[in-house]
């Protein structure tokens, strides 16, 4: 007998796809909540930056630049800088969401998050033509969405609670560094990382705040030419192997 | 920073990170993005975080402070230790928190 797909049906796989990494999400909206607060947003600010942002890494980055008074367009460019995986992520999902309606195009954007696009490419490159991805996606990313907005709602009710003397705010910035740690695997990273603290440390009195925005650009610089010289070096090694 | 302020950066936040979410959804099918600029827009992330992270933690009233009294600068590199032990971020900013909380009630 055929397996009957229906919507309702991949909308639940997604759920239950989603399940085991929403333990993690739960902790990171708890922290994020509780950082919010401590950084001096009011609870009903921290509920809309939570609901209508809902990107907990940009949300952590911007959070020191807010407390130090940053000028809007350093903390608004580091927080798209943050974001520029949902670039990647989105030149993943385009060839299974495009041709949705403009307005759910733009709340399935909305919803995307780590965990829905990791679950969700490599079940739709297995069969691409098996139907309602979109209820997939949908299972996937909503899941993932309560999963987070009901955490930090706890966190922001907790943050209010506790005394900023006590420094909690250090829970965000410990959150970006496990965000960080897993993605310097490789050595142009490495390099790009160790520059880009180079010139955030000498840059920290520049004004404007613009250290953060001429680290990014000496970090991808000095990663891209390692690179090169990585795959030149290849090159010579093996006539004709890699590009 | 005043109420207004930070209401006007929360919104314009949320539009930033919706722009960068949905705005590839509406190119057309046949722009693409080449391969460098793709591995370029991977290495701007874990650069931007190092970024932020590193002198918040080194710095201490405007200056690199190494000297123990830099509390959050220990009790991070407590969490760090314990991240790369266990690979686990939830225990990480546990016992991170408990460091910082033990080294503020000591100094």
């Amino acid at each position: 007998m055929p397996e009957v797909i229906s919507a309702r049906g991949e909308f639940r796989r997604g759920v239950r796809l989603v399940m085991p990494v929403l333990p993690g999400t739960a902790a990171w909206g708890l922290v994020s909540g509780v950082a919010m607060l401590k950084t001096g947003l009011t609870s009903e600010q921290a509920f809309a930056m939570t609901l209508l942002m809902y990107a907990g890494s940009a949300q952590l980055a911007c959070l020191p630049l807010i407390a130090a008074a940053a000028p809007m367009f350093v903390t608004l460019l580091t927080a798209a800088i943050v974001n520029l995986r949902f670039v990647i992520y989105g030149l993943g999902l385009a060839p299974a969401l495009r041709r949705e309606s403009p307005r759910l195009r733009l709340l399935l954007g909305y919803l995307n998050a780590d965990p829905a696009y990791i679950l969700f490419t490599p079940r739709y490159d297995e069969d691409p033509t098996r139907p309602h991805a979109r209820s997939l996606y949908l299972g996937l990313a909503v899941g993932n969405w309560v999963t987070w907005q009901a955490s930090s709602s706890i966190g922001i009710a907790l943050g209010a609670r506790i005394p900023t003397t006590w420094g909690l705010e250090l829970a965000g910035v410990l959150a970006l560094i496990a965000l960080a740690i897993p993605l310097i695997t490789t050595l142009p990273t490495v390099a790009g990382c160790l520059a880009a603290t180079v010139v955030a440390l000498l840059g920290a009195e520049w004004p404007l705040r613009l250290g953060i925005i001429g680290a990014v650009v000496a970090g991808v610089a000095v990663a891209m030419i390692v690179e090169t010289s990585m795959t030149d070096e290849s090159r010579d090694g093996r006539a004709g192997g890699r590009r | 920073m005043s109420g207004m302020a930070l209401w006007s950066i929360i919104i314009a936040l949320s539009c930033v990170t919706l722009a960068t979410r949905a705005g590839v959804l509406f190119l057309p099918p046949w722009l693409r993005l080449s391969p460098r600029l793709q591995r370029a827009l991977r290495y701007a992330g874990p650069c931007v975080l190092v970024a932020i992270v590193v002198p918040d933690l080194l710095q201490h009233g405007g200056r690199v402070d190494l000297a123990l009294d830099n509390i959050r600068l220990y009790a991070a590199l407590v969490a760090v230790a314990v991240f790369l032990a266990t690979r686990s971020a939830a225990l990480m900013i546990v016992i991170g928190l408990l460091a910082l909380t033990a080294l503020r009630l000591i100094g």
